[in-house]
């Protein structure tokens, strides 16, 4: 079993693989670097002292690992779609849609108005960038329901100049085995 | 029915070797994999050379030196979480990562604690119990197994009561990738995230909701 709470994580453990997240407080075990300061060389000292029997060595200590925080809202989602921007046009985008909730569904086209992009996303508004639409319910914890819809263009790091030249490279030698074959 | 969704998260944990120094929300701000203003304005619990752990309104992130991951607790992000996880590993390409663990958790609240004993009963039939137990009662159960239709990745399937819905089941399932055996830097791990992502999500939506379904 690989998963779950109350797993005492040790270095080196093949049980080292808890794959789900922890939704409480709770305590792992772990080595510290071969440097560490006096006053924590103490400290492991004496957790080894006093508790022997848990067999803790004098490289090891406790760290309480803060809980996964409660979301304060629950969102529940009514659609959602994953958009391609396909031309800008004045204060308008037309995005080519591909509905996730029913992905049976052709692909759409639609005009959106930029008024609907977040400010701190209109860097990434050009030709061929990627987006999130969602519309659905957030209930807050006073109980009020509002209908949403958010928009947000994907993030992911842009290719250095290494990584385009070689990119080209293969495309070449791509097309040269296609073009001699 | 008589079963609500009340609360969905969805998570991908990694197993490898970390720097938690590195994952502040400043630094995955500049790298451009978040917005400026969630990077300036997340909640940092601890920087520190043994554990990163920072919050934004949409995503946590939690780092110690064998063990990242990152929650979100809003439907509306997990593209995104896909996204910081794999942009993360684009720019650190050659941080050795052993496994990852897609997730997600549903906490359904339930009708009634009929509703709520019957699907106890279903999973988990009492007659073999209660020649040894008085009022048995399932706590937590898990399965082990595959997908039908992809043999890639290891499933466990937990259905146990919700701490927080009362009467309620929590359902947990995890969908865990080991490293190709001979790679253990991250390039990997995009491809895998980009090639199972939305199946893992799309099969613990389908299968949780079976589940809860059985009464």
């Amino acid at each position: 079993m690989t998963s779950f709470q109350d797993f005492i994580v040790k270095p080196g453990s093949p049980n080292a693989g808890a794959l789900l997240p922890r939704t409480q407080l709770e305590f792992m075990r772990r080595r510290l670097p071969e440097a560490f300061s006096p006053l924590t060389q103490s400290r492991a000292r004496s957790l080894e002292d006093s508790s022997k029997s848990d067999q803790i060595s004098k490289n090891d200590v406790l760290i309480r690992l803060p809980s996964i925080s409660k979301s304060k809202s629950r969102v529940t989602l009514l659609q959602r779609w994953v958009g391609r921007v396909e031309r800008l046009d004045g204060n308008h985008m037309i995005a080519v849609l591909d509905d996730e909730t029913n992905p049976k569904n052709p692909l759409e086209e639609v005009e959106l108005d930029l008024s609907e992009v977040s400010a701190s996303d209109l860097p990434l508004l050009t030709v061929g960038a990627t987006f999130y639409w969602s519309i659905g319910y957030r209930d807050s914890l006073g109980g009020q329901r509002e209908r949403t819809s958010m928009l947000r263009f994907a993030r992911v790091p842009r290719p250095n100049e290494k990584q385009i030249k070689r990119a080209f490279e293969e495309a070449d030698e791509l097309a040269t085995f296609l073009e001699s074959a | 029915m008589g079963v609500t969704l009340e609360h969905d998260g969805a998570s991908v944990v990694l197993l490898g070797s970390f720097n938690p120094a590195i994952f502040q929300p400043a630094w995955i701000g500049a790298q451009g994999l978040i917005r400026p203003e969630e990077a300036k304005n997340a909640e940092i619990r601890t920087i520190q050379p043994e554990i990163a752990d920072f919050a934004t309104e949409w995503f946590q992130l939690q780092v110690l030196q064998n063990r990242l991951q990152i929650v979100s607790a809003d439907p509306r992000h997990y593209s995104a979480l896909r996204d910081l996880c794999s942009g993360l590993f684009a720019i650190l390409p050659h941080t050795p990562i052993s496994k990852i663990g897609l997730n997600r958790n549903f906490h359904y609240s339930m009708q009634s604690q009929d509703t709520w004993h019957a699907l106890g009963h279903r999973l988990a039939p009492k007659q073999h119990w209660n020649n040894h137990l008085r009022d048995p009662g399932l706590r937590s159960m898990v399965m082990e197994g595959r997908r039908k239709d992809i043999d890639a990745g290891l499933v466990k399937i937990k259905v146990e009561p919700s701490t927080t819905m009362k009467p309620g089941i929590l359902v947990e399932i995890n969908v865990e990738f080991s490293s190709p055996a001979e790679i253990h830097e991250a390039q990997w791990v995009r491809a895998c995230l980009d090639e199972n992502w939305n199946p893992v999500m799309d099969f613990a939506e389908t299968t949780a909701l079976d589940i809860v379904r059985l009464v």
